[in-house]
């Protein structure tokens, strides 16, 4: 095999690999898979969620699977690698930052990103529970149910547990 | 015509300025043309033309902003811009931050709940000010904080937005009020935060501190929507998988964030939009433009407008 060939094979397992990484986001067109992710990834929840719902209504199933992979999966290792290094570039700033301004350091690098990290990774899955909780389908229920068998971080379980039992409110 | 040095007293070769002028430029009209000083920038065969908006906008790490253009309208206020062509250089000695004053409520109920929301405040904070302060926005955060009985607070959703901010005991109208509240409107998970421009309060901003999981640029986010970028309209200003943005600019909403667009610095200083820019404000700057409601040029840069290798 010459190298050009090699590298050929190794970029289509790469890519192979990172279409896996990506949460399941079956029956939904494109369009409609970025208003789940942008649900999913949202600091502003309230119009993504009301997206998401608009959607559910049309795609009940489809959208329901897709916050449960969200939940389940995650942003997925490629996504939580790229925010990794956009975290340590952050702490880079800030601590120069700290430095200027004569105030304390920041915890350590590799505590600081893991934290920040786990909010990321611990908001998205909170978020695929809450989204799944709002729809409230059998399916979604299920879904909910099914959770709360695993095992799962602290706010997450909070949010699954709140989402079956809570939402939508009254 | 000729060719004007501009000069940025104080900044640094790793804190360079940002200049974006428009005027004549050659035979051209040119419009927020972005140069990095290295330290300096020449501006090429400049010359004053009436039938040309002629302005310059400066920006740089660790200090305020700077804007001053001709007025058609003004005689004489092309002055500052024939008397650096007559002299061939003009400094520009960029000012110091401006500090938004927020008011910080922290609505919560026992020493539990006050601390968690100190907690949530201080971590936020300590997110917001290294970016406002390092990517050249010009801005920095005056904060003023106070404990709220959460029973004085009607249900915090922004369709109260109204009803809050015409009382004094829970509303400084001097200030964009930031509230720690448990949970936006009372339900947990149904959002990080929000900022109630579309009711028209772009000076109200919720943080539900009962959320684990708020990510830490989430209160830079808000102050955002507060400080002008709310358009294009039908997104909020929002960049999530907009062509020429990354995922992790401003607007975005991510873990961190590592740029903001110049068109974006250019609206929180000086677009309509901007809090500072309110009608009576004592912050209204220079130069102050209704920017327009697309990502592309207009009567304000391009929000897509970036400068490669700036901020640096």
């Amino acid at each position: 095999m010459t190298v050009k060939k090699w590298w050929r094979v190794a970029t289509l397992l790469g890519v192979m690999a990172c279409s896996q990484d990506q949460p399941i986001l079956g029956g939904l067109a494109p369009d409609e898979q970025d208003i789940v992710l942008q649900y999913l990834t949202c600091i502003d929840c309230v119009i993504p969620l009301d997206s998401v719902r608009a959607l559910a209504s049309k795609k009940a199933q489809a959208t329901v699977d897709s916050l449960n992979s969200g939940l389940l999966l995650g942003p997925g290792a490629q996504a939580v690698a790229t925010v990794d290094s956009v975290l340590a570039l952050g702490y880079m700033r800030d601590s120069s930052w700290r430095v200027l301004r004569g105030l304390p350091p920041l915890p350590l690098r590799v505590v600081y990103v893991s934290e920040a990290r786990q909010r990321y990774v611990d908001g998205y899955r909170s978020r695929g529970a809450t989204g799944m909780g709002w729809i409230h389908t059998p399916r979604a229920v299920a879904h909910l149910d099914s959770a709360l068998t695993l095992t799962l971080p602290v706010s997450v379980r909070r949010a699954v547990a709140y989402a079956r039992d809570s939402l939508p409110p009254p | 015509m000729g060719n004007v040095v501009v000069s940025f007293p104080g900044t640094t070769a790793t804190n360079p300025a940002l200049l974006l002028y428009s005027g004549r430029e050659g035979a051209n009209c040119v419009s927020y043309k972005p140069y990095i000083a290295n330290p300096t920038v020449t501006l090429p065969d400049v010359s004053y033309d009436p039938a040309c908006v002629a302005e310059m906008d400066a920006f740089a790490p660790l200090f305020g902003s700077f804007a001053n253009w001709v007025d058609p309208a003004v005689a004489g206020s092309e002055a500052w811009l024939t008397d650096a062509i007559d002299a061939g250089s003009i400094s520009i000695a960029l000012p110091d931050f401006t500090l938004v004053p927020l008011r910080i409520w922290l609505v919560a109920n026992g020493s539990l709940g006050v601390t968690k929301a100190q907690a949530m405040r201080d971590r936020l904070l300590d997110k917001a000010f290294p970016i406002l302060e390092t990517m050249g926005i010009g801005l920095s955060l005056d904060t003023a904080s106070t404990v709220l009985n959460p029973t004085l607070l009607p249900v915090p959703f922004c369709t109260n937005s109204s009803s809050i901010s015409t009382n004094s005991a829970i509303y400084d109208v001097n200030r964009i009020n930031v509230y720690f509240v448990q949970n936006y409107g009372n339900i947990p998970n149904l959002t990080p935060a929000y900022n109630c421009w579309l009711q028209g309060h772009r000076e109200i901003i919720f943080v539900s501190w009962d959320n684990a999981n708020v990510v830490d640029p989430t209160l830079a986010h808000e102050l955002g929507h507060a400080l002008g970028l709310v358009h294009p309209n039908a997104v909020g200003g929002h960049t999530y998988q907009v062509a020429g943005f990354d995922a992790f600019n401003l607007m975005a909403s991510n873990a961190d964030v590592t740029n903001a667009s110049i068109g974006q610095l250019y609206a929180f200083n000086f677009s309509t939009d901007s809090w500072l820019n309110r009608s009576g404000s004592p912050f209204i700057r220079p130069v102050v433009r209704s920017c327009q409601d697309v990502w592309g040029a207009g009567v304000c840069p391009a929000l897509t407008l970036f400068q490669p290798g700036w901020p640096p």
